[in-house]
């Protein structure tokens, strides 16, 4: 009986074996979540620059920065580089407006868009603080957090600090709980899990510190990134983190609160989850160029996981498709595995946030196998793509 | 204010440009006022502007930048009058309480632990 079991767990060896890999690694990471602590107040403010991109953001440009003032960090220690990326609608009158109530507010207005790489690159030039925060225009700061970001800065070899950005039009829509349900689990788990190492591999361009001397030591690679040996707008939050965690520390504070706005409509998060894919492949590579010199855990962890968005597609097709074809029935190592991950990262979120709406986990997984989860390819193909991305 | 503010990482070097360029003490969301102490009605915004990268920096409290960051040559200064638009009020803190409650407010410990046993439960029979 028990060796039919096995028989019949490995007739398809490469589900079985992802089934397998997977399932250690998201158990893997509640197990290191469970050990992350925040980093530890220490009185610290240095001088700070919070570099705000923007691209057709309207009225929430002002909101924005009016949290960034209100925030309660020293004012004099405080300066925002607004960058209004050549955006067609009002954005600018708003940003100008709230410059009139704020002397710190540098506003750079490129004439036409050029992306956001040339935002954050100049603005990182223009900055003066020791320290950077970047802040996305759609992203509102609650009051501590820009300090409580600092304090893990107070080690010299971090280089990098990740906020907590949870959503603020969470409750809209069946796609924006699917989203907030997938951003707690991203933050909570899979970045606190990271943080422990100091390896969190991406600090998203929507909340999160740099030390200002690390960016502007790789900013020639950063800016000047190639795809296929072509020069374009590649340099985003997942590169820019790359080029910083090879030689430092990157952390993760759950403390330091945000909210962002997430997209409302499929077309549009259909276009984010395409860039972000993009530069998931571009970034994967380089990351494994270097990720051995890190602690063996994270190492092992990345390794393991680094193919797996590569192999997905080609499971869910031989379990979801071939399998039943063949013997009649779905794979049911690969079919319990999703349905238990999923229930776990749900229920999390439900028990620890106390949102409703965990059932709407289920539906991001369904919505990744079934659509998202191919967007790998097509990323493979349009790897040179240079839009801007949400909103281009 | 007056002296320059040292800092507290990166080597100990002494940077003066926040404490020199900006003349507000802490506060938030006051608009500039004059000499006299009276609230204005307009503030000067000097504006270095690049012709040929058409890019324009716009500065308040600070100098703005007299090099273009992308060709390297001399921007050009002026200085535009602009009227001081009303404040936006700071969220309150009982606003920001509300919003965090929005956020978190997670259910009993209890709650919580009969819902993973259950969940534990329902994969075990499954």
């Amino acid at each position: 009986m028990q060796l039919n079991s096995i028989e019949n767990y490995f007739y398809q060896p490469l589900v079985s074996i992802y089934s397998i890999i997977a399932g250690v690694f998201v158990i893997t990471r509640f197990i290191f979540a469970a050990f992350y602590k925040a980093p530890a107040e220490a009185d610290f403010e240095p001088t700070l620059t919070v570099l705000v991109p923007c691209f057709n953001e309207g009225l929430a440009i002002r909101k924005t920065l009016e949290r960034i003032f209100s925030s309660g960090y020293p004012l004099n220690k405080l300066e925002v580089v607004c960058v209004n990326d050549g955006s067609s609608d009002d954005s600018l009158v708003h940003i100008q407006e709230a410059q009139t109530n704020h002397p710190g507010l540098v506003l750079v207005n490129f004439e036409k868009n050029r992306g956001l790489c040339h935002g954050w690159g100049v603005a990182t030039f223009l900055a003066r603080g020791e320290f950077m925060v970047c802040v996305d225009s759609d992203t509102f700061v609650f009051p501590g957090s820009l300090h409580k970001l600092m304090q893990g800065f107070v080690d010299p070899t971090v280089g990098g600090i990740s906020g907590h950005c949870d959503i603020e039009n969470a409750n809209v829509n069946m796609l924006t709980r699917m989203q907030d349900v997938r951003y707690y689990f991203s933050y909570k788990i899979m970045k606190a899990a990271e943080s422990v190492f100091g390896t969190v591999s991406c600090l998203p361009g929507c909340f999160s510190a740099y030390r200002r001397t690390c960016v502007l030591a790789v900013m020639d690679d950063w800016i000047n990134a190639t795809v296929w040996g072509k020069h374009g707008n590649y340099a985003d939050d997942r590169s820019l983190t790359n080029l910083i965690l090879r030689d430092y520390k990157i952390l993760y504070d759950d403390q330091a609160l945000a909210t962002t706005i997430c997209p409302e409509g499929w077309k549009q998060y259909a276009r984010q989850q395409s860039r972000w894919v993009k530069s998931y492949l571009r970034e994967i590579w380089k990351t494994g160029k270097f990720m051995w010199r890190k602690h063996p855990v994270p190492a092992l962890s990345w390794y393991a996981m680094m193919w797996m968005p590569i192999v997905e597609p080609v499971v869910m097709v031989q379990a979801l498709v071939i399998a039943p074809l063949q013997e009649g029935m779905l794979h049911p190592s690969y079919v319990i595995g999703v349905f238990t991950i999923t229930l776990v990262w749900s229920l999390h979120f439900w028990i620890t946030s106390g949102r409703r709406w965990w059932y709407a986990g289920i539906l991001f997984t369904l919505s990744y196998i079934f659509f998202f989860g191919w967007q790998t390819y097509w990323g493979f193909l349009t790897l040179d793509g240079k839009k801007w991305g949400t909103r281009g | 204010m007056a002296t320059g503010m040292t800092s507290t990482a990166g080597g100990g070097r002494t940077l003066s440009f926040f404490t020199r360029s900006n003349p507000r003490p802490a506060g938030s969301g006051s608009p500039p006022v004059g000499s006299d102490g009276r609230r204005r009605d307009s503030v000067e915004v000097h504006s270095s502007r690049c012709p040929h990268c058409l890019i324009d920096v716009q500065t308040l409290g600070t100098a703005p930048p007299t090099i273009c960051p992308y060709c390297r040559r001399t921007m050009v200064q002026s200085t535009l009058e602009r009227t001081i638009a009303p404040a936006m009020a700071p969220p309150s803190p009982e606003e920001v309480k509300a919003r965090l409650k929005a956020i978190y407010h997670p259910p009993h410990f209890i709650f919580g632990f009969i819902v993973a046993v259950g969940a534990v439960g329902l994969l075990a029979c499954s």
